[in-house]
């Protein structure tokens, strides 16, 4: 385990008495890429801006490798901070932008431009070092907030949705990019953002905030396939969420009744409280052919094709399956792979472990 | 060639569309200011250079106002006092109008009430108050009398002195008004990115506020200025009967000497100036600007 980076012990913030910010518990540890996932309002900037000094907390304590930080000022942190709109200096030049931190650290001036050189290199924007920020595009804007963040060799980086303004393609380049250059400087990484998908492909460990506080915490994988709460079930993918009317412990199974009385069989688990949903996601439901096969699945389900929806890589479909179930069902598209069709009465295989009960 | 040509035209007309509207935006005051402003300008003028009896042209007033020794002290006395409360709003507001661009406490409006406060008393009032506070028998000289840190009143007031800080009291909300809508134009996050990248508060004022607020200490600048060569009151209350200003110089040509093709010399003279200053600050500032754009082409 690597020395901690960052420590959130119980902090809050209120403004008015209006909590913003609830009791979050965070440690990153040194070299992880961290992100603060969360619908908008939940609290993201106003936790990344204790963090950086901007905002003192209500209540709590935050550390920086150990040392508490409420009464250092931002500009003594040693924290590098990316904006969602870049706020590059607009009358500096590209070079005199990513130089400034070095500049005000008192970094001599060969130095400073070696590594204003290697900075502007690993966004791959060598040459530009004369423009002016508006004479760039909006994805070399982002590039150059990130070497002018990076440069100093902060021991945290903390951005703020910093993809949000570019269009969907440059963003993907960018997520990929992003995790290159964390893992190239081994630099601790606080990436704010409410785009789960984004939140999924870079993150080492993912934190999802809810109302202020932290609803759920754990690797992507991990979040997505046992989620804890309805709102982290449907809130990271897509998901079913069915209610669950009430349980019985059976020899195998945990069979759950749901809609009008209709049986899952879900795999026995530990939960403390009672269990009031459960949630299976679309592309874990195999959908068969009437009357034959599936005998592997634990659930085996009838069910009527409502609608079909062509999104290309895949097929959505509405299935009914009677007693006020309804359920959503991602098939993915092969050459092979013929879509029912709408009135078609299906079968629908779940395995056991693909249903995951929620207690909230 | 055929294809240089097709590819030329759509720009040039849409340029011809761009710089016909915000003309048309100007008609209004346009007409306005020629009603008002034109006319007794031109009447100026032409007094300027008619002979008092015969009505011939003539250019014996501007001969005289070059020779005579007195108008031109005035000319450069006014231009110096201007200047100087230029320079003085300009340093003084930028403070005050930092805070009121960018606090967002309750003091915000108290400090924006007083601010403009000022505004509220007439010049006149505003000028005896501090003719209370300068003169020879005035609060600070009694004071200083009376703690025996001088023994003979300090010459604060009848001087250049007393009347830049008089018209800088006048003068001051106007600076602070501009400067403070240039500094509300900066992105605070511009400023939290510097201090993000190890910049003392100070160090953000200097690298980052004042070089962007450029464009609102011109103005600012150019502001007081232009009131300050055209003010009459204050010079004439603080100043006392020796300082004189080519404001209060034509006053004095009109109303005494009943000199009004002299007057309008004068009165041309300040226009000049003023309109010289005005220009060396707009031409500063778009050369600031196209500077910088230049090297938007790319290679340099
Ligand atoms: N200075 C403030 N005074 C009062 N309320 C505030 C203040 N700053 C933020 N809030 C409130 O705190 C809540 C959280 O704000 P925050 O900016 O942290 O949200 P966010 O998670 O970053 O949302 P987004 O994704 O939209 O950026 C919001 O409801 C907001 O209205
Ligand atoms: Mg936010």
């Amino acid at each position: 385990m690597n020395a901690l980076d960052i420590e959130l012990v119980s902090v809050s913030k209120s403004y008015a008495s209006m909590a913003v910010v609830r009791d979050i518990d965070l440690a990153i540890p040194q070299g992880e890429f961290v992100s603060i996932l969360g619908p908008s309002g939940c609290g993201k900037t106003t936790t990344l801006n204790m963090i950086a000094g901007f905002t003192a907390p209500s209540r709590g304590d935050i550390r920086i490798k150990g040392r508490s930080q409420v009464r250092v000022p931002p500009e003594r942190r040693n924290i590098g901070l990316v904006f969602q709109n870049y706020a590059l200096f607009p009358h500096m030049t590209v070079t005199e932008n990513v130089a400034f931190g070095l500049k005000m650290k008192g970094v001599r001036r060969e130095e400073a431009e070696t590594t204003v050189k290697s900075a502007l290199r690993s966004v791959h924007l060598e040459g530009m070092g004369k423009r002016y920020p508006r004479e760039l595009s909006g994805g070399q804007q982002q590039r150059v907030a990130l070497a002018r963040a990076i440069a100093p060799r902060p021991s945290v980086l903390l951005l703020d949705e910093p993809l949000s303004n570019l269009d969907l393609k440059l963003r993907e380049a960018m997520r990929i990019e992003l995790k290159d250059i964390q893992q190239q400087l081994g630099m601790t990484f606080v990436y704010v953002t409410h785009d789960q998908e984004e939140a999924m492909a870079m993150s080492d460990r993912v934190v999802v905030m809810w109302q202020g506080a932290i609803a759920q915490e754990g690797q992507p994988a991990a979040l997505y396939r046992e989620p804890n709460s309805r709102f982290v079930a449907d809130f990271i993918g897509k998901s079913n969420i069915l209610a669950v009317a009430s349980t019985a412990t059976q020899a195998a199974h945990l069979e759950l009744a749901v809609g009008d009385g209709l049986m899952l069989k879900a795999r026995k688990t530990e939960l403390s409280a009672a269990i009031r949903y459960c949630s299976i996601r679309p592309e874990s439901i195999a959908v068969l052919p009437s009357g034959v096969g599936g005998n592997g699945f634990a659930n085996l389900l009838n069910a009527t094709v409502r609608r079909v929806v062509n999104l290309g890589a895949a097929f959505e479909i509405d299935a009914d399956l009677g007693s006020d179930v309804r359920l959503h069902v991602l098939l993915r598209a092969t050459r092979a792979s013929v879509p029912p069709s709408v009135g078609d009465a299906i079968r629908l295989g779940i395995e056991d472990a693909d249903i995951q009960p929620l207690s909230a | 060639m055929n294809s240089l040509a097709l590819d030329l035209h759509p720009p040039a007309r849409r340029r011809r569309t761009l710089t016909w509207f915000p003309f048309a935006a100007l008609s209004p005051s346009l007409l306005v200011l020629s009603v008002f402003f034109a006319l007794p300008m031109g009447m100026m003028i032409g007094m300027s250079f008619t002979q008092t009896e015969t009505f011939s042209p003539t250019l014996d007033h501007y001969q005289r106002f070059f020779t005579d020794g007195l108008s031109i002290a005035g000319f450069c006395r006014t231009a110096l006092m201007s200047l100087l409360v230029a320079i003085s709003v300009t340093v003084l507001g930028y403070p005050v109008a930092y805070f009121l661009a960018r606090s967002t406490t309750r003091w915000r409006a108290v400090v924006f009430a007083l601010a403009l406060a000022p505004e509220l008393a007439g010049v006149v009032l505003r000028t005896y108050g501090w003719l209370i506070i300068l003169e020879d028998r005035g609060f600070i000289n009694d004071l200083l009398l009376h703690l025996g840190l001088i023994s003979s009143p300090l010459p604060l007031s009848k001087n250049l002195f007393a009347v830049v800080v008089g018209l800088t009291h006048v003068v001051l909300p106007f600076g602070i008004l501009s400067l403070m809508t240039s500094i509300q134009g900066i992105d605070p996050n511009l400023e939290r990115a510097a201090q993000m990248l190890g910049a003392s508060r100070l160090a953000v004022i200097r690298t980052i506020v004042l070089p962007l607020s450029v464009p609102g200490i011109v103005s600012s600048m150019l502001i007081a200025f232009t009131m300050a060569a055209s003010a009459y009151a204050t010079p004439a209350l603080l100043g006392g009967a020796g300082f004189k200003v080519l404001a209060t110089m034509i006053y004095e040509q009109v109303l005494f000497y009943i000199d009004w093709p002299f007057a309008s010399v004068m009165a041309m003279s300040l226009l000049l100036m003023m309109l010289a200053i005005s220009f060396v600050g707009v031409r500063y500032e778009s050369r600031r600007r196209s500077r910088a754009s230049v090297s938007s082409g790319g290679e340099r």
